[in-house]
């Protein structure tokens, strides 16, 4: 694993797990037609953390209802299926009320895709501070190091995330920019 | 972490919330000294599981 922080580049040679690949086969379809970015545990497990996931949670941008719908028929396409609704309508709404949908393989609820618009500044700023992980079969957009590590710390504060903080924290300890993690630490600790 | 020459030894933890703490410090370490391949196979049994 190679961090390149100037770059804003993780370089990994892993041998891609089941959830790796799904999330690849995933993204590559996303990635066509909204920009997005990986948040929470996700993120620890890509980089190493030793566990499994129900869910892989991301940002997208706002987008028309139109261009949700080319997105939402490649999906059905590829074999994805939404767990919330079958009609893309719904789907928009349930964004547009700032509230999460799900995709998964078609009858495989588990692991699947928690997919939600930003709600918040601190959200949407998430789209700026990301990190691109390159590997041999593809790449992913992340959330920054410091940001993971202090939404998991500091913010959803549960055993599970605090150890994926850890873990990360374990991994990049020299490379980590501990002025930012402050600052987004005062932040997150004001969200109600 | 006891560190022994070369080898790094895992500490037993006082609780069960120690125990896991002091084991993701343990798996961090060893992520970082072996290659992506090495610790990825070894991750890989845990995830693949889950999904088949």
């Amino acid at each position: 694993m190679e961090y390149n922080k100037e770059k804003r580049e993780i370089k990994l040679y892993k041998k891609l797990s089941e959830l790796d690949k799904l999330v690849l086969d995933f993204i590559n379809i996303l990635k066509k037609h909204v920009d997005y970015v990986i948040i929470s545990g996700y993120i620890s497990i890509l980089l190493g953390r030793s566990r499994a996931t129900e869910d892989v949670d991301l940002f997208i941008k706002r987008i028309s209802f139109e261009k949700l719908l080319k997105l939402y028929e490649e999906l059905k396409t590829n074999g994805f299926e939404c767990l919330n609704t079958e009609k893309p309508e719904e789907i928009f709404s349930y964004l547009n009320s700032r509230l999460a949908i799900r995709f998964s393989r078609k009858g495989k609820p588990i692991p699947n895709f928690e997919i939600k618009f930003p709600k918040r500044i601190i959200d949407e700023e998430t789209f700026s501070d990301f990190i691109i992980v390159k590997m041999q079969e593809g790449e992913l957009k992340i959330s920054s190091l410091e940001r993971q590590i202090v939404f998991k710390r500091y913010y959803l504060k549960s055993d599970k995330d605090i150890e994926d903080a850890l873990h990360i924290e374990e991994i990049f300890k020299n490379k980590l920019d501990y002025n930012k993690i402050n600052k987004l630490k005062r932040i997150v600790e004001n969200i109600k | 972490m006891k560190i022994n020459k070369e080898k790094i030894f895992l500490e037993p933890g006082k609780d069960n919330k120690e125990d896991r703490i002091n084991f993701v410090k343990f798996w961090a370490n060893y992520v970082k000294t072996h290659s992506d391949e090495d610790w990825s196979e070894q991750q890989n049994i845990i995830i693949n599981s889950q999904m088949q």
